[in-house]
């Protein structure tokens, strides 16, 4: 090591090391190697990406123009591309497809990702542009990553960079990144540092915010779909198949997606867990062989499967563990809501454990030959239930053509309780809406007093309001189980205190608290008043002894408030239980979503006996929401606000 | 072998701090606080739920300041410097076609920016300095953003989409620009140099959303230039509708269009008049017209107006679709 070579050698090291320290600036600095980098990562794949226009669309109504341009991207030598659905024409002329030279050809949707939201174009003219590669890159969350798009105008590259900050977002499906993405960018590619394609760049929102899904370009939270998932589906499209999510049909007690406990509390009929014989009770204890706690896990493993692959659930049932092999659906049969015609309630049995109890039968109730007023409901359809949101939910979802077993313990003269049991058939829910109302829903209690006008005041809210409620002085008595009715103005409709006047008889009648909110704004309803509906009836509740199975929104008019009303009513489930309008309120530009029965809500359409539901009904009526067109007057409406909690 | 192990350690932490160079301040910092001591804080007419405040930055050691032509400038601002001066501004210059005004304050020995004659590069970083939202006030310096530029496009070619007479190229930027009192803030390249002007909020009416975008520094330079110096600039007419008789019509043409009872009808061709320049040109009913020239054409309105910006003696190019395929036509008059 002492040697004259050993010297020469270090001499090079010394000389290396001040040859490398000696030229740093900016040019090498991180910045700079980063846009080096991330110009060459979009030369990779902007080659792939064309420019999609659209010609002659109607308008839905969010701040993203429906006919925005956007971008796709060829997968293939075929002419095919992928997009996202943003481009599905409703009643749009054409979508063209533009390539760098400007030359155009018209593309026709020839399969679609429902799951997704993708569509798979075929070009009817070569456009030569080279398909993207799939190779299945690793992904490491906190990756830098690049969106790339297209400029409408010209063409030009669009770039924006940020982190891969998840994956399996929206239910399984979709990657997430800090990008900054709009319209530009939607249909187009994410790629990672070395070029390699990521994902496809979607416009989405989760479905809980119930907004359109462009509503959050720009926000630094945008979403693509992998292109691991695309390489499974690709085939399929191509040869024109649909793809769909696979559903399985099962129903957790509440829409609370935090409780921890994988109970089922009903499953619909004629869906793939009805079939596979899954019943209300069960306990899930895994799914696809992963381990899971609560509903919220199972739908974040159900979310990523597509119709029709087969997945191995395991339950408890008592002592036992069963397997259970599910062939996911594509659609399961909409909900027909069904209904006994009775009402319960809950008492604490002689061991103290809490029991249900059947209160009262409507005058047309299915069972009324068979089961009693003051009957304890022990089980139905072969299981326990001791509470009423199970029972309801199981009431709810029956079968409408199979007959439902029920078991009871009646009273009898000496005393004892014994039991019964009875085979019974349920009839929609929209037929036992009676008049009269039986006993056990009927307003009792009160003074009797006429009920006052107070201003709405909340301090974190602008909106204007008034409530007609009972007075509330040490002493009083209110009586138990108010209803609550929320109506929203139309804007410009004057002070809420003279629209709540009409109202204080029928409300004092009915036993129903009627609170009347307008708009922040004297000229309009803004989306982002959604929430506050809900949370005037959380303050109320806390004043006043609220039944909570007895809440309906509704409007004053079929103005904008019937629009808002519809968009809080469908837009915010578990909130209200019934919704009423006017048969001719325009329904909001709202993703339509269908009826949860954990949270299921009711409708009634404000109409002449002899009128027909308006078309715009048939879309929920499939979408599982029972509705109802009933009278114009309030005598109705208090009525139907009072019907709520029958089962 | 450990013993050479060593010595390339310790060369290499002795080399340590010539790696980091004179790096008592990172670079990114010192770029940030020259920007910022350049960026000043305008604030003038408001009204009607509009903020009355933007952004501008100074252009010369002599108080010239550059920043949007705007109605926060329909009275004579009020500049806050970074050092927390409030002086009186006078409008010395204005050219609207590049949206750019020029403000000058009297002070000398003021902080500077340098502009660019080039344009960016796409993915290139850049910092926006701004008084967005009017978050600084007196001596507090203006707030930053770290970005790259997203695209290097032109607002030309989609004329008719943007509500602004500034038809050149632009920069979008991978940031939030867009924000209230933003305007007129200045946009600068890796080593501090002024590569654009943050322009006045602007929506791309095709998609719907804000565009965050900027003007280059390579487009407003000439015009800065001669404005500082005092020299009167020649400005190019703007185009806009043409008297009835000089400008094209469907009648022109000898186009006739579906029935417009549509909100916004597409283009339909209906019929086209024999011996008509359209019929020599070989338009056919049934045609969808997707474009004139490089403008798009949505609906019939805007063909309406867009032939009444076309001298009836120049040809038209039409790009029309007919069934499944794309065709180009030219109507000579």
């Amino acid at each position: 090591m002492h040697s004259r070579n050993g010297w020469t050698f270090w001499a090079l090291v010394i000389l290396a090391f001040m040859a490398s320290t000696g030229g740093v600036d900016a040019d090498d600095d991180l910045r700079a190697l980063r846009a080096v980098a991330i110009r060459s990562a979009a030369k990779q794949v902007e080659s792939s990406i064309v420019r999609v226009e659209k010609f002659g669309v109607i308008e839905s109504g969010g701040e993203v123009s429906d006919d925005a341009p956007t971008v796709a991207i060829a997968i293939d030598n075929q002419r095919h591309f992928i997009a996202s659905s943003l481009v599905t024409a409703d009643q749009s002329a054409s979508i063209v497809l533009v390539d760098q030279e400007d030359r155009r050809s018209t593309a026709k949707i020839i399969a679609t990702d429902h799951h997704r939201q993708l569509v798979l174009l075929e070009a009817a003219e070569e456009l030569n542009v080279p398909p993207v590669t799939f190779s299945d890159p690793t992904l490491q969350i906190g990756q830098t990553v690049v969106a790339v798009g297209r400029i409408a105008g010209d063409g030009s590259v669009a770039l924006s960079s940020g982190v891969l900050s998840a994956e399996d977002r929206l239910w399984g499906i979709a990657l997430q990144t800090d990008a900054r993405v709009s319209s530009v960018f939607y249909g187009g590619a994410l790629v990672n540092l070395r070029g390699e394609f990521l994902g496809v760049i979607v416009p989405a929102v989760p479905d809980d915010m119930g907004e359109q899904a462009t509503a959050w370009y720009d926000a630094g939270v945008a979403f693509a779909i992998p292109a691991s998932a695309i390489a499974k589906t690709i085939d399929a499209m191509v040869k024109g198949e649909d793809i769909r999510q696979g559903l399985v049909g099962i129903v957790s007690k509440s829409n609370d997606p935090y409780v921890e406990s994988t109970e089922i509390a009903a499953v619909k009929p004629r869906s793939p867990a009805a079939r596979a014989g899954i019943e209300p009770g069960d306990t899930v204890l895994s799914v696809d062989g992963q381990a899971v706690r609560s509903h919220r896990e199972i739908k974040q493993i159900l979310g990523a499967m597509d119709a029709p692959r087969s997945v191995v659930i395991e339950l408890k049932r008592g002592d036992e563990t069963l397997r259970k092999d599910i062939t996911l659906a594509e659609s399961i049969p909409p909900l027909r809501p069904q209904s006994l015609g009775i009402t319960v309630g809950s008492i604490a049995g002689d061991d103290g454990v809490r029991q249900l109890v059947v209160t009262g039968l409507t005058n047309n109730s299915p069972v009324a030959n068979v089961i009693n007023v003051d009957d304890v409901i022990t089980a139905i359809g072969g299981s326990p239930v001791d509470d009423i949101k199970s029972f309801r939910q199981i009431v709810y979802l029956a079968d409408p053509d199979e007959p439902l077993s029920i078991s009871l313990a009646r009273g009898s003269e000496n005393g004892e309780r014994e039991a019964v049991d009875v085979n019974v058939k349920t009839i929609d829910l929209v037929d036992t809406f009676v008049d009269p109302l039986p006993e056990s829903l009927r307003y009792v209690g009160g003074d009797n007093d006429m009920w006052e006008i107070t201003e709405l005041s909340l301090t974190d809210i602008a909106n204007k309001g008034a409530v007609v409620a009972p007075k509330i002085e040490p002493g009083s008595d209110v009586g138990k189980g108010l209803g609550l009715l929320v109506l929203l103005a139309d804007p410009g409709s004057g002070p809420a205190e003279k629209l709540a006047e009409p109202w204080r008889e029928h409300a004092t009648k009915h036993g129903v608290v009627v609170c009347i909110i307008a708009p922040a704004d004297p000229e309009r309803w803004q989306a982002d008043e959604v929430d506050v509906a809900a949370r005037v009836v959380a303050s109320i509740a806390k004043r006043y002894p609220i039944d909570d199975s007895m809440v309906v929104i509704g409007s004053l008019d079929k103005g904008a408030g019937a629009s808002m009303a519809i968009a809080v009513g469908i837009g915010r489930p578990g909130k209200f239980a019934g919704l009423a309008v006017a048969g001719d309120a325009r329904p909001p530009a709202i993703r339509l979503r269908e009826n949860d029965p954990s949270a299921p809500l009711q409708m009634l359409i404000r109409m002449a006996a002899d009128a027909e539901l308006p078309p715009w009904t048939t879309v929920l009526e499939k979408a599982g929401f029972p509705i109802i067109g009933a009278g114009d007057d309030p005598e109705t409406l208090m009525r139907w606000v009072r019907s709520m909690p029958r089962i | 072998m450990f013993y050479q192990w060593r010595m390339i350690a310790i060369l290499f932490c002795v080399s340590l701090p010539v790696i980091n160079g004179d790096a008592a301040e990172p670079e990114l910092g010192s770029i940030v606080r020259k920007t910022q001591a350049a960026a000043v804080k305008i604030y003038g007419a408001g009204g009607a739920g509009m903020e009355a405040y933007q952004s501008g930055f100074l252009v010369s050691p002599d108080g010239h300041i550059a920043t949007v032509w705007s109605y926060v400038l329909d009275v004579e601002p009020v500049v806050v410097l970074d050092d927390g001066r409030r002086l009186d501004g006078v409008i010395v210059g204005f050219e609207p076609e590049l949206e750019l005004a020029i403000i000058k304050v009297d002070a000398d020995e003021l902080p500077y920016l340098a502009l660019s004659e080039t344009m960016p590069e796409i993915a290139d970083p850049v910092l926006a300095v701004s008084n967005l939202f009017g978050i600084a006030t007196g001596n507090e310096p203006a707030s930053v953003m770290q970005g790259m530029v997203a695209a290097v496009t032109s607002l030309d070619a989609r004329r008719g989409t943007f509500k602004t007479p500034y038809s050149g190229p632009v920069m979008v930027l991978d940031l939030i620009a867009n924000n209230p009192g933003a305007a007129g803030g200045v946009v600068v390249d890796a080593n501090g140099v002024a590569v654009g002007m943050l322009g006045k909020e602007l929506r791309d009416a095709s998609a719907g959303v804000w565009l965050n975008y900027a003007l280059p520094a390579a487009k407003l330079r000439p015009a800065i230039a001669d404005i500082v110096a005092g020299r009167t600039r020649e400005t190019k007419p703007m185009t806009n509708e043409l008297p009835i008789g000089k400008s094209h019509s469907l009648v022109t043409l000898g186009l006739g269009l579906v029935p417009d009872v549509l909100e916004l009808t597409p283009a339909f061709v209906d019929h086209v008049l024999a011996k008509s320049p359209a019929a020599t040109a070989d338009v056919r009913p049934d045609d969808l017209i997707l474009m004139v020239g490089n403008t798009r054409i949505d609906n019939q309105r805007t063909l309406m107006t867009l032939l009444r910006s076309l001298d009836r003696r120049d040809a038209v190019m039409l790009t029309v679709q007919r069934e499944s395929r794309i065709v180009s036509i030219k109507i000579q008059p």
